[in-house]
C-alpha cells in the first residue's frame, strides 16, 4: 500500500498532469445519469476541487442508469449521495455540494472554478449555465444523451451554441427513446478524456466541434461549429 | 447541388448517409429527400436539427434558403442528462 493510489493512472498522466487535477476547480451541474459517472470519473483520475450542483434526489426511475443511484439511496439528495460516495474514493478530495438548481444560486459563489461541466438534463438550465459560465469566462464542458445517442462538446464564452440548441420547443430524442445506462456512461466517458486532453493542451481536444456519438451504429461523427 | 449528411437518428433508423439534392429551403430540401426516400417518416425529418455552416437549425427555421454547393448535416438533438 506504499504506492500512491492514482499509480495506474500515470501511463497517461505525468507528474505534472496530476499536480495540475489535483489543483484544479471544477462545478459539475447535474448529478444523475451523465454526472454521476462523470464526477466519479474525475475523483478517480485524482481531481482535487469537486463542486456537485443538483436539487433533486434519487428516485427508483433513476435505477436503470443512474451510478449511484440504488435502493438504499432512494429519496436522497444526488450530490450529497455523490459526495459521500466519492469521498470513500479519495477521501482528501475537496468535494462540496449546493442542493439548489443553478438558476437560483449567486454566481460569486462560483468565481475561483476553473471549468464548469454540463450535466443537465433540461434545455433552459442548460442555457442558465451556458451563460453563467460565459459570465465567469471559463470553458464549459456540454455533454447530453438520450436513447442510443450522444453528444459533448467543449463551450467556450464566445460561444452561443448551447443557445441554438436548446432555445426551441423541439422536443430531444430523450423525450420518446428515454435514456438507457450506457448513453451516460459512454457520454460521460468521452467527457472524462476530454477533460483529461484540455488540462494537457492536447492539440486534439474537441475545442471548437460537437461530436455526436452513435451508440446503434457505433459512429463517432464531429460537427465543427461556427463560434 | 446541396450535400445533405444524415447522422445519429436518421442514419441508423434508415442507414443513410447522404443525399444530393437542388438548393432551396430547408422545407423544400425534406420535401425532395421524402420524395427520393419515401420509407422516412416525415416526423423524423421535420423533428431533426439541421447544422448549415456550424449553426444550429431548428424546425422554426426551415424557411432558411440553402444555396447551391453547400453541405448541410441534418441529425436530433438530445437533452438527457
Amino acid at each position: 500500500m506504499n504506492e500512491p493510489w492514482t499509480k495506474m493512472n500515470s501511463g497517461i498522466l505525468s507528474l505534472d498532469d496530476q499536480e495540475l487535477l489535483s489543483n484544479c476547480r471544477v462545478l459539475l451541474v447535474g448529478c444523475g445519469g451523465i454526472g454521476g459517472y462523470l464526477a466519479n470519473h474525475l475523483v478517480r483520475l485524482g481531481l482535487g476541487h469537486l463542486t456537485l450542483v443538483d436539487f433533486d434526489r434519487f428516485e427508483t426511475t433513476n435505477l436503470n442508469r443512474q451510478l449511484f443511484s440504488s435502493t438504499m439511496t432512494v429519496e436522497k439528495y444526488k450530490a450529497n449521495v455523490l459526495q459521500e460516495e466519492l469521498l470513500k474514493v479519495n477521501p482528501l478530495a475537496d468535494i462540496n455540494t449546493i442542493i439548489d438548481r443553478i438558476e437560483n444560486i449567486p454566481e460569486t459563489i462560483f468565481f475561483q472554478i476553473d471549468y464548469v461541466l454540463d450535466a443537465l438534463d433540461s434545455g433552459p438550465s442548460k442555457i442558465a449555465l451556458s451563460r453563467l459560465a460565459q459570465r465567469l469566462g471559463v470553458p464549459l464542458l456540454h455533454g447530453s444523451c438520450g436513447g442510443w445517442y450522444g453528444q459533448f462538446g467543449w463551450i467556450y464564452p464566445n460561444s452561443s451554441v448551447l443557445e441554438e440548441i436548446y432555445e426551441t420547443k423541439q422536443p430531444g430524442l430523450e423525450q420518446s427513446l428515454m435514456n438507457p445506462s450506457f448513453a451516460p456512461a459512454s457520454v460521460a466517458s468521452f467527457m472524462a478524456s476530454e477533460f483529461v486532453k484540455m488540462i494537457q493542451h492536447d492539440p486534439t481536444v474537441a475545442h471548437t466541434k460537437l461530436t455526436l456519438i452513435d451508440l446503434k451504429t457505433n459512429a463517432i461523427l464531429s460537427i465543427d461549429r461556427r463560434e | 447541388m446541396v450535400k445533405v449528411i444524415f447522422y445519429n437518428l436518421l442514419r441508423s433508423k434508415y442507414h443513410l448517409e447522404q443525399v444530393l439534392v437542388s438548393p432551396g429551403t430547408i422545407t423544400d430540401i425534406f420535401h425532395e429527400i421524402l420524395v427520393k426516400y419515401p420509407q422516412i417518416e416525415s416526423n423524423d425529418l421535420f423533428g431533426a436539427m439541421v447544422f448549415d455552416h456550424g449553426k444550429a437549425i431548428h424546425q422554426e427555421q426551415f424557411s432558411r434558403f440553402i444555396v447551391d454547393l453547400s453541405e448541410i448535416i441534418v441529425t436530433h438533438f438530445v437533452g438527457g442528462g
